[in-house]
């Protein structure tokens, strides 16, 4: 699983140390970058992308309820990025919500590429790198 | 009546009206306009005097009755023409409407409430699906996660810390759903004359401590309307969010100078809570101020519950309640109730 690139965005903390616990256990990477505000990691993936000019393969949970900035604002400013950012990177919406309307509102999201319920299993992290690597 | 509006004649049924609605026995001859009360005698002698143009009218009027009832008419003004085909009169045809009336007017109550009730059904919806879900997906995460003998000791501690703040979440959010649906039941029971002075006096002695080492000046004028009958407990938690609000969201830099002031015009009772915080950018957050878990301040604890709860409990108590703010100027919020 090298080369690639993980970023946790919610505001509750505990979900992205819980993200993080479950990446580094199951897929042996222990480097998780970790937002609990969704303007702070735009601003990452604009400068990191900006340093370089290119950009890994980036995996990245969001939130969808958050306060200030929500998901879909989030995904919204996404949206006006860089072509390579957006092409490199894999928004995956992790979301505590069982309400069925914000999965249909992500799946119509061409940037989202994959909506999950909390709590996530290893067994969806190992599906999720399995696709990503198929180039689904 | 004729062209100068003198009664020429009435039947039965207008007699009654005129002694049990105005108050006064019909008689030939009489000027018709001293018939209708002060306020509306400038507008009916101007509709009458449209009907001898030509110009007939028709409107829905309601009349007290002596026993503290009222009656709905539906009034008409149409103007009476000659063999010459020439108006020389007026004739005031009115038909009791109060039946129709009253159950269109309980129909819009019942619509109301409905909708009302529809807005708190989707809000509860919205909870359960959000906010109680939140903490029973952490502890399902962990659930899963302490199951994982490879965890270092550290990792395990994270875990379990976190396990407790998610149930103590869990139950959080219990503690509200219960408090959100005892609001939006309806309360008319408990009602008592309530005076604002007392509120705000009780309030200041909860938050004495908080006042005093913040240095915050609470002003209030409540000399030209200082209570009103309603449910005391809703009122004082309006009262006691709004201040705690002002304190919590204050400026750092400045004095806080909260300003509480009540007035009574154009039947309507409205309070006024003024301070120089914070404030809220209503441009960019102005429709999600009421909502439930919304919050404006990151370095502030909350958790958003306090201005949805202020907004329930104005509105079940038959008020409005609406505001305007600028960054770093200060917040206002405007309570509204009809006497």
């Amino acid at each position: 699983m090298n080369g690639y690139k993980f970023i946790s965005v919610d505001d509750d903390d505990f979900n992205n140390s819980l993200c993080k616990l479950l990446i580094r256990r199951t897929l042996k990477i222990n480097e998780v970058n970790t937002f609990t505000e969704g303007e702070k990691a735009l601003e990452y993936l604009v400068t990191s992308f900006k340093k370089t000019g290119e950009q890994e393969v980036t995996v990245l949970f969001l939130d969808i309820n958050m306060p200030n900035m929500d998901g879909w604002e989030f995904l919204e400013y996404f949206n006006k990025l860089d072509s390579t950012i957006k092409k490199n990177t894999h928004i995956c919406i992790l979301s505590s919500s069982i309400d069925s309307r914000d999965k249909e509102k992500a799946e119509k999201d061409s940037n989202v590429f994959r909506y999950f319920v909390k709590p996530l299993s290893s067994e969806t992290l190992l599906e999720l790198m399995n696709d990503i690597d198929k180039g689904k | 009546m004729d062209k100068n509006l003198s009664i020429v004649s009435f039947n039965k049924p207008a007699e009654k009206f005129s002694e049990e609605d105005l108050h006064k026995t019909l008689a030939v001859g009489k000027d018709a306009i001293g018939y209708f009360s002060a306020e509306r005698q400038a507008f009916m002698r101007k509709k009458l005097m449209d009907a001898l143009d030509g110009k007939p009218m028709n409107h829905e009027v309601k009349y007290s009755q002596t026993d503290g009832t009222s009656r709905w008419y539906y009034m008409r003004f149409y103007p009476v023409n000659n063999q010459d085909k020439k108006v020389f009169g007026v004739v005031i045809a009115l038909n009791d409407v109060t039946e129709r009336k009253t159950s269109e007017i309980q129909r819009q109550k019942i619509t109301q409430e409905l909708l009302q009730r529809n807005k708190a059904q989707e809000q509860f919806t919205f909870i359960v699906s959000h906010n109680l879900r939140s903490p029973v997906a952490n502890i399902l995460g962990v659930s899963q996660l302490l199951n994982d003998v490879g965890l270092t000791n550290e990792e395990r501690n994270e875990m379990i810390n976190g396990l407790v703040v998610s149930a103590k979440k869990l139950d959080e959010v219990i503690v509200d759903l219960s408090q959100i649906l005892h609001v939006t039941k309806s309360v008319k029971e408990n009602e008592e004359v309530v005076k604002f002075s007392d509120l705000v006096h009780d309030i200041e002695t909860n938050l004495a401590e908080r006042i005093e080492s913040n240095q915050i000046k609470i002003i209030s004028h409540f000399s030209e309307c200082g209570e009103m009958r309603t449910v005391k407990s809703y009122l004082h938690s309006v009262f006691y969010n709004l201040i705690s609000n002002s304190i919590k969201y204050r400026r750092h830099d400045i004095d806080t100078v909260i300003e509480i002031t009540s007035s009574c015009k154009n039947k309507q009772l409205q309070i006024k809570f003024k301070d120089n915080g914070l404030g809220i950018d209503l441009e960019q957050k102005g429709d999600q101020v009421f909502g439930l878990y919304k919050r404006f301040h990151k370095n502030v604890e909350g958790r958003g519950m306090g201005l949805y709860m202020v907004k329930a409990q104005v509105e079940s108590l038959g008020g409005s309640i609406s505001l305007s703010s600028k960054i770093n100027e200060g917040t206002e919020f405007l309570i509204t109730f009809s006497l």
